[in-house]
């Protein structure tokens, strides 16, 4: 069959109807994984859910190659997953850094003023004696 | 002040001690005098909040809803025009008779025999339609030579300038984990897109879609080894010369099969059996040459939006 | 059908049901979780076992030819990078927010012990 019109045509179709079946699943999961995606309080579970996402849609490309019995969809889905880690690894990297350079600049403010409260104080004390 | 230290200041190019803020002396000033003097700058300070308060202003009010209100009426606008061309359209079954769908239909049935690939969007974007393709390569080019333009440091080189600059600084660098797992992945990674810009021709693919793959091999290995690493065998230089050596080719390959064809003379370049990887004539040399340009564009607008430069 | 397209069917069917059943467990245990540490426990599971499985079955069912060799190629990539990427993820998690010590019990870090980081 290369067509997906039939679709639970169980009885002259049953592999393709069984995975058009199990498509239908893992699509409700993508779109539960959404909720995941929007509702986690941090960026790391918004990360983990699309992490997630890919994988599922892995699944459902290579389901949908076997039912149309074409043989580039394979491709598609090996570029998806690659895609998928090369996201992750350099969104972590860019957080990491910020986060490090933000923690550094509170950290220097920090330092500038408690220099200045011991500053502030020296010059008190001299004014006190002097 | 005097006559004469004004001309003398005037002479020396000093900053006027009273352009822009009222009445800061240097000299010791008397509380009178200083009383009156604040009570100025209050005023003039005043003034400023005047001016740029937006939050009494009538007339930047007005303009504002104005101007959601005219937004509003133009998206508005062009979303009827847009339907009502939608609905000008022939419904889906009719689409067979138009008018407007004989070109694709003779290029559905000429196209296997007059380029020799199986692939027909290939044979439409590299055989009929190739000028098209170049000038989409030719702007992927100059898009890139642009960031470079505009993202360019003026710094000359002898002050000693920081390779790194501070943006990365802290980025964690050298993970061991990521570094084992690149050495094995980046090879099947330029592998695979060398496969499918090489079967363009053949099954769905080709030189964009390719090249994109291999950007992201590049990228993977830049992040996984650092810069410094990545600019031993890709640096501003190789970039240029690959760019330039691709479309040069492609402009040359193109012309000379234009000028034969447009004297109807024979271009002596072989069709081959269709369904073989040296077939269709022309094709497989142009996926290369786009699939070069494309991967260079990608790792150069990483680099220039991470770093800053080459 | 004959039978020995039947066997594959079923056998196809039996690992595409374990593929889908990790895939359910996966998504019960995101939400379940309160932290972001343990959900990628159960994140991690669904990109190993669950695309294994369900690879192997599309395999059978759809026979021994070049397709089947790169489904092969995808899981063996698949099972390379997914790791790789829960690592950074927990390294962003850890290096990052610095929250976690109010969530887990934390026994000493890398810099107390002495190692470089």
């Amino acid at each position: 069959m290369h067509d997906i019109s039939a679709f639970f045509d169980f009885t002259n179709h049953p592999v393709e109807s069984t995975l058009i079946c199990f498509m239908m699943g893992l699509a409700l999961f993508l779109i539960i994984c959404l909720v995941r995606a929007v509702k986690g309080p941090k960026a790391c579970d918004r990360l983990v859910a699309v992490n997630m996402m890919g994988s599922i849609t892995m699944v459902i490309i290579a389901c949908l190659c076997v039912v149309l019995d074409e043989g580039f969809l394979a491709d598609i889905c090996l570029i998806y997953s690659l895609l998928s880690f090369l996201a992750v690894v350099l969104f972590a990297k860019v957080k990491i850094g910020i986060y490090r350079q933000e923690l550094e600049r509170e950290e220097a403010v920090l330092e500038q003023e408690s220099i200045d409260i011991l500053v502030k104080e020296n010059t008190e004390g001299k004014n006190g004696n002097a | 002040m005097k006559n004469s230290d004004r001309i003398r200041e005037w002479l020396l190019g000093d900053e006027s001690l009273y352009y822009d803020t009222m009445a800061v002396k240097s000299q010791s000033i008397n509380d009178e005098q200083a009383a009156v003097e604040e009570e100025l700058i209050k005023g003039s300070l005043d003034q400023k909040e005047k001016t740029f308060d937006t939050k009494h202003n009538r007339e930047i009010r007005t303009v504002s809803v104005l101007y959601n209100i005219l937004a509003a009426v133009f998206v508005i606008f062009i979303f009827v025009n847009l339907l009502m061309c939608v609905s000008y359209l022939p419904p889906l079954e009719e689409s067979q008779k138009a008018v407007n769908n004989e070109v694709s239909q003779r290029y559905i049935e000429k196209g296997l025999k007059e380029c020799g690939s199986t692939n027909i969007v290939a044979g439409m974007i590299l055989d009929y339609r190739a000028f098209d393709t170049f000038g989409e390569s030719n702007v992927l080019f100059i898009a890139t030579v642009t960031v470079l333009i505009l993202m360019r440091n003026n710094r000359k080189k002898e002050d000693g300038a920081v390779s790194d600059p501070d943006d990365r600084r802290l980025e964690p660098k050298d993970d061991i984990i990521l570094q084992k797992a690149a050495t094995f992945l980046v090879p099947v990674i330029v592998m695979f897109g060398i496969y499918v810009i090489m079967n363009g021709h053949l099954s769905p693919g080709g030189g964009f879609s390719g090249g994109a793959v291999i950007g992201a091999g590049l990228i993977l290995y830049a992040n996984a080894f650092g810069f410094h690493k990545t600019e031993r065998f890709f640096t501003e230089k190789t970039y240029k010369w690959i760019s330039f050596t691709a479309l040069t080719f492609y402009c040359l390959a193109k012309s000379y099969s234009f000028f034969t064809g447009a004297n109807h003379l024979e271009s002596h370049i072989p069709l081959g059996k269709a369904g073989a990887i040296l077939s269709a004539g022309l094709i497989l040399p142009l996926n290369i040459c786009v699939g070069l340009v494309v991967a260079c564009t990608m790792y150069t607008f990483y680099c220039m939006f991470r770093k800053g430069d080459f | 059908m004959g039978t020995l397209e039947l066997i594959r069917f079923i056998a196809g069917i039996i690992l595409l049901s374990v593929g889908f059943v990790t895939f359910l467990t996966e998504l019960v245990g995101v939400f379940h979780f309160k932290y972001v540490l343990n959900r990628m426990h159960a994140a991690g599971m669904g990109d190993t076992l669950g695309v294994f499985s369900s690879m192997l079955g599309l395999i059978i069912i759809n026979g021994l030819n070049m397709t089947s060799v790169k489904f092969g190629l995808i899981i063996v990539f698949l099972w390379f990078t997914s790791p790789v990427a829960t690592h950074m993820l927990a390294e962003m998690e850890c290096g990052a927010d610095g929250q976690y010590k109010d969530e887990c019990r934390v026994s000493a870090t890398v810099k107390e012990l002495g190692e470089d980081e």
